[in-house]
C-alpha cells in the first residue's frame, strides 16, 4: 500500500504530522518530486484559468502521482481556530480534485477543522486511520505521534534547524546563514519554500546578504483572526517589525483571495513603522529577470538607508 | 439628528429593504445605481487585487454617505468569503475619508438573525412584540417580490411588444414601494401581479430555459453583468435564478431528511461539492445539479473575476457538465469586461442550445 502526497499547499505545513501518523500505521508515503516545468504544464491542463498558481502546481503534483500510488492524501484544511476560516480552495480541495480529474486513485480526505477538535480527530481517525488499522491503541499512538512530530517540526523551524522544503529529507541544513540584513519575508509556506514558484527567492536573498526571517522562523503568533493562515502572515510582519527588521517582503500568489486583503494590512503596518515594504506577486508568467532586478534594487535601497543613518 | 439608513443597491433586495424600513418608520437614503463613478471610487479605496463586488460596494457606501446617510448597512460576515473580512477595512476607510457614519453588518451566513438584530437596532427601543407585525410584512413582501421577479423572467422572452414586461415590472415596483402594511399588501397583491399578467404574451413561442447560477451580487448588478438577464430575455431565453425566497422556512433537519427543494438540491450537489467553501459556491452547485436534472437546457455561471469560492464552483460545474451532459457557460466579470464580448458569447451559447434541442427531437 503506497499513499501519494502532493508536494504542494498543506504539505509545507502538515507533512511532518502525516509522515509520523502513517509511519505508525505501517503505510508508505510517496511524496511527489520537487516542482519543475513539467509539473506546471501538467497542472495547467487541468486547472481552470482563473485559479492561483499554487493551485495549478497542486494539480501538477497530483498528476505526477497518478498511476504511481494506490491512494492519495488530500486533506481539507478548514479552520485553525474558532472564528477563523480558510481559503475556499483549500477547504474544498478534495471536492475540487474529484471534479477536475476523473482518473484518480481513491482519496484519503479527512476534514481538519481545529475549531472543532473532536470532529477533526474523529474525521482523522475514521477517514485516514481506520482503513489501515482497527486497533484503537495503534490509532491513538498514531495521532499522538502526529501531534508530537508537528510540534517538534515547528520548534525545529523556529530554531532554524529545518525548513518546510526539507520536510521529507530531514537533517539538511537551511539554505541561509543566520546573519545579514534582517528582512521579514512573509507569505504562505507553499509560496516561500517552493524554489520553482518564487524563482529561488530565499537563496537569492541570502546571496544578496539578507537574513530572510520567514513566519516559520519568527515563531508562533498569539490568537488567530479571520483567516487563520493570513493572520499568521500579518502577525509575522507585526512581530518582525517589533524585532526591528529593516524591510518587509510580502510574497503572494496572483488570484489569492485572502492575500489581496492582507497585503494591504501589511503595507499599512510598514507605513506606520516607517519600514520599506515590497509585495511580490507570483503567477506563471512572472519572469526571473524582473524578480532579480527588483530584489537587488530593494536590498540596495536598504543598504543606502542604513548608510544614511 | 434623525437616522437615515442606506442599503447598497442590490437589485430587488435593496428595494425590499427600503420598503421594509419605511414600514418600520425609518428614513432611508437611496444611493445612486452602481455606475462608472461608483467603480472609480471603489478602486481608489480598495486593495488592488480584491474582487470587483468589494470595490463596487465600497463605492456604493461612499455614494450613500455623500447623500447624507447616517447609518449604512454593509454586507459581510465571517466565514463567507473575503467580503466578510473586507467590511472591517471598508468601515475603517470610510472613517479615514471623513464620513461620520455608523456601519451595521448584515451577516450573509446569518441573514435571519441579523434582520431581527438590525430591526431592533433601527426600531429605537420599541418592544419586540411591536416588531412582529413589521417582520410578517417583510415575509409577505419577499413572497410578493419573488413572484414578481419570477414573473418578469418568464414574461420577457414571450412578450409580443419588446419592453412591455419591463415597463409592467417598473410599474409594479412603484406600487410595491408605496406599501406600508400587510393588509395593504394582501389587498393589492393581485392588482400588482396583474400588471405583469396584462402584458401580451405569445404563449406558443418556443423559448429556451437557462439556469443562472453563481455569485448573487453579480447576478443582481446589471452594471457589472452588462444587463445579462434582459439581454437573455430578448434572445428568447427564460432565465431561472438559482436563489429564490420560497415562502417557507425549512426545519433544521439533516440534508438526507429534507424533502423541500433546498434539501433535494443539497443531495444532488453533494456529488460535486460536498463541503461548504464559503460564498455561494455550495448552494450554486447544489441548485445547478438539481436544475441539470431536466429542468433547463443549459446553465450560465457568473462570477466576479478572481472570486475564490466561485472558482471552486466553476470546477465543480465542469464535472457536472461532463457527467450530466448539460452545457455550462462560465462568465467572469471585472472592470475590464467588454459588453460586446459578453453578447457574442451569449449569442453563441444560445445558438448552440437551440441546435442541441433540435438534435434531441
Amino acid at each position: 500500500m503506497r499513499i501519494g502526497v502532493p508536494r504542494a499547499l498543506s504539505f509545507y505545513r502538515f507533512h511532518p504530522a502525516w509522515a509520523a501518523f502513517f509511519d505508525r500505521l505501517g503505510v508508505e508515503l510517496v511524496v511527489s518530486p520537487p516542482t519543475n516545468r513539467a509539473t506546471l504544464e501538467a497542472g495547467l491542463r487541468y486547472a481552470v484559468a482563473e485559479t492561483c498558481l499554487p493551485m495549478k502546481l497542486f494539480y501538477g503534483h497530483v498528476r505526477a502521482l497518478v498511476g504511481q500510488v494506490d491512494q492519495l492524501l488530500v486533506p481539507s484544511i478548514q479552520r485553525l481556530a474558532p472564528g477563523s476560516t480558510n481559503c475556499a480552495r483549500q477547504i474544498g480541495l478534495p471536492d475540487l480534485l474529484r471534479a477536475t480529474m476523473p482518473d484518480l486513485p481513491p482519496l484519503i480526505a479527512p476534514d481538519i477543522d481545529l475549531a472543532q477538535e473532536a470532529r477533526a480527530l474523529l474525521s482523522l481517525v475514521l477517514e485516514a486511520g481506520a482503513p489501515f488499522s482497527r486497533n484503537p491503541l495503534t490509532l491513538r499512538d498514531a495521532v499522538t505521534a502526529a501531534w508530537d512530530a508537528y510540534r517538534a517540526a515547528r520548534q525545529a523551524m523556529q530554531e532554524g534547524r529545518l525548513t518546510p522544503a526539507d520536510f521529507d529529507r530531514p537533517g539538511k541544513a537551511p539554505p541561509w546563514p543566520p546573519y545579514g540584513i534582517p528582512v521579514a519575508v512573509v507569505g504562505h509556506p507553499y509560496n516561500l519554500y517552493d524554489p520553482f514558484i518564487n524563482h529561488q527567492l530565499l537563496v537569492r536573498l541570502a546571496r544578496l546578504g539578507v537574513n530572510p526571517l520567514t513566519p516559520e522562523r519568527l515563531g508562533p503568533q498569539p490568537g488567530a483572526d479571520y483567516w487563520a493562515f493570513e493572520h499568521e502572515l500579518v502577525g509575522a510582519a507585526r512581530l518582525a517589525l517589533e524585532r526591528g527588521v529593516r524591510g518587509v517582503i510580502a510574497v503572494v500568489a496572483f488570484g489569492c483571495g485572502p492575500d489581496a486583503v492582507l497585503v494591504d494590512e501589511v503595507r499599512q503596518l510598514c507605513q506606520e513603522a516607517g519600514v520599506p515594504m515590497m509585495a511580490l506577486v507570483l503567477d506563471e508568467h512572472s519572469g526571473e529577470a524582473g524578480l532579480v532586478t527588483r530584489l537587488e534594487a530593494f536590498v540596495d535601497m536598504l543598504r543606502w538607508r542604513k548608510a544614511d543613518g | 439628528m434623525t437616522r437615515r439608513v442606506a442599503f447598497p443597491p442590490l437589485g430587488f433586495l435593496s428595494r425590499v429593504a427600503e420598503t421594509y424600513l419605511h414600514a418600520l418608520g425609518v428614513e432611508t437614503v437611496t444611493p445612486p445605481p452602481t455606475s462608472r463613478r461608483t467603480l472609480d471610487i471603489g478602486v481608489q479605496g480598495s486593495p488592488e487585487m480584491i474582487c470587483i463586488p468589494c470595490k463596487l460596494l465600497f463605492g456604493n457606501y461612499v455614494e450613500a454617505a455623500e447623500r447624507g446617510a447616517t447609518d449604512i448597512v454593509m454586507l459581510g460576515g465571517p466565514g463567507t468569503c473575503r467580503l466578510g473580512y473586507s467590511v472591517a477595512q471598508q468601515a475603517r476607510r470610510l472613517q479615514e475619508w471623513g464620513f461620520a457614519v455608523r456601519v451595521h453588518t448584515l451577516d450573509l451566513y446569518h441573514v435571519h438573525r441579523d434582520i431581527f438584530r438590525l430591526t431592533r437596532a433601527f426600531a429605537d427601543g420599541r418592544p419586540a412584540t411591536e416588531l412582529v407585525e413589521p417582520i410578517r410584512f417583510l415575509l409577505a413582501l419577499l413572497d410578493l417580490t419573488d413572484a414578481l421577479e419570477t414573473g418578469v423572467l418568464v414574461a420577457r422572452p414571450r412578450e409580443r411588444e419588446r419592453g412591455a414586461a419591463d415597463r409592467a415590472y417598473a410599474a409594479a415596483w412603484e406600487r410595491i414601494a408605496a406599501l406600508r402594511t400587510r393588509e395593504e399588501l394582501e389587498e393589492q397583491r393581485d392588482d400588482i401581479l396583474g400588471l405583469l399578467n396584462a402584458v401580451g404574451l405569445d404563449e406558443d413561442r418556443p423559448v429556451l430555459r437557462i439556469g443562472l447560477v453563481g455569485d448573487v451580487y453579480t447576478i443582481l448588478t446589471p452594471f457589472l453583468n452588462h444587463n445579462l438577464e434582459v439581454q437573455l430575455g430578448r434572445m428568447g431565453v427564460e432565465v431561472r435564478r438559482w436563489f429564490r425566497y420560497t415562502g417557507r422556512v425549512s426545519l433544521p433537519l439533516p440534508d438526507f431528511l429534507r424533502m423541500d427543494r433546498g434539501g433535494r438540491a443539497r443531495r444532488a450537489g453533494s456529488r460535486y461539492l460536498k463541503r461548504d467553501v464559503g460564498g455561494f459556491a455550495r448552494s450554486t452547485v447544489a441548485e445547478a445539479a438539481l436544475m441539470a436534472e431536466g429542468e433547463v437546457d443549459g446553465l450560465i455561471h457568473v462570477a466576479p473575476f478572481n472570486c475564490t469560492p466561485e472558482t471552486v464552483a466553476q470546477s465543480a460545474l465542469v464535472a457536472l457538465q461532463r457527467e450530466r451532459g448539460v452545457p455550462v457557460l462560465s462568465l467572469s466579470f471585472d472592470e475590464q469586461t467588454g459588453a460586446a464580448g459578453v453578447m457574442t458569447r451569449l449569442e453563441a451559447f444560445v445558438d448552440m442550445l437551440w441546435s442541441a434541442r433540435r438534435r434531441r427531437r
